[in-house]
């Protein structure tokens, strides 16, 4: 069984290695984010089955991952060579493929994953921005309820933030309005309510741009946020120089 | 389905010669495409919401994913078990 990434935009960033294996599957499934990148992996292999209608309005997406696992598993256990392609990387943000790969072994079946373009790749060569001085990334709703011990002289990116708290599946573009005001107020904690803050979406379609859209963390209530939105909220504060370690490192 | 447009932007991803045909010559493009009216507009408002219902596809669809929230029941669901074993 392979796990492929589709990458971001239609068509286009997926690589030579996942794409041959898409063609060579006797079983291929997808699950991608836009109906034309759906009606090109169903050209691609006569065998291509759809998971979307896995996903169902007001339906727990924890039984919907269930299911999707259930589904790629079926024809894995007759023996067939199964691909799969999500969108974006198949392992960011996504349960069912980790899932489906360690049930796979588990079940004694070679399983592998192969990486995919994601939203933070995107985002790191649309907004120019290098991780090398450090990179915090969380989902959303697990920034605020889990509260990790974040960094502010360290960037922080923030998956999902049209999606707080809500954990079934919705059609509408946003789907807390209210959680945002609960974001802003923990991001002022840490950072000032003046801090400028980017509301970043990765481009699908070839003729659109990335939407890059840059406010306060003041703003955030009433910002123009979806559930493909990512936040990138930059370093308030210069990193810090440690001397002695840097001496000791043979630095200075 | 617009199975033009569909086609198009599929074309327009998988051949750097149409795109840079597009970014020339949009009009000509999209009329050897056969794009109805409110497909062409679509394509040059270069906004993803309008091509997305040009495609009957309004939102950006099930871009989620909750598995810290499922850890987290299994997490609660074990700490019930062993306050049910005590």
């Amino acid at each position: 069984m392979t796990v492929v990434g589709t990458g971001y935009r239609i068509a286009s960033q997926i690589t030579p290695e996942s794409l041959a294996r898409i063609k060579a599957a006797d079983k291929f499934f997808y699950l991608v984010a836009d109906v034309v990148t759906e009606t090109w992996l169903a050209g691609l292999n006569p065998s291509a089955e759809n998971l979307t209608d896995s996903y169902a309005p007001g339906k727990s997406r924890t039984d919907t991952y269930n299911e999707i696992v259930d589904r790629i598993l079926a024809p894995v256990r007759t023996g067939l060579h199964v691909c799969v392609a999500f969108y974006g990387h198949p392992g960011v943000f996504a349960h069912s493929t980790h899932e489906a790969i360690r049930r796979a072994r588990k079940e004694g079946v070679p399983a592998r994953m192969l990486p995919g373009i994601s939203a933070q790749d995107c985002l790191f060569a649309d907004l120019g921005f290098d991780p090398s001085d450090g990179c915090q990334i969380f989902e959303a709703t697990g920034f605020l309820v889990q509260k990790p011990k974040t960094d502010p002289s360290c960037a922080l990116i923030l998956y999902q933030a049209g999606a707080i708290g809500v954990s079934t599946f919705e059609t509408s573009a946003l789907w807390n309005r209210s959680a945002l005001q609960v974001l802003s107020e923990v991001l002022s904690k840490k950072y000032p309510p003046k801090h400028r803050i980017t509301l970043y979406t990765a481009p699908h379609f070839p003729v659109c741009d990335p939407i890059i859209l840059r406010i306060s963390i003041a703003r955030l209530p009433k910002a123009d946020v979806t559930i493909a939105t990512t936040l990138f909220i930059p370093p308030s504060k210069e990193p810090r120089w440690d001397d002695r370690m840097a001496r000791r490192l043979g630095m200075s | 389905m617009a199975k033009r447009l569909t086609d198009f932007l599929i074309k327009l991803s998988t051949d750097s010669h149409s795109l840079e045909q597009f970014e020339t010559d949009p009009a000509g493009t999209m009329d050897a495409a056969g794009l109805s009216a409110t497909e062409r507009k679509a394509v040059l408002s270069r906004n993803p919401n309008a091509l997305r219902k040009e495609l009957g596809q309004p939102h950006v669809s099930h871009m989620t994913d909750e598995k810290k929230k499922t850890a987290k029941k299994k997490k609660k669901t074990a700490k019930k078990k062993a306050a049910k074993k005590k």
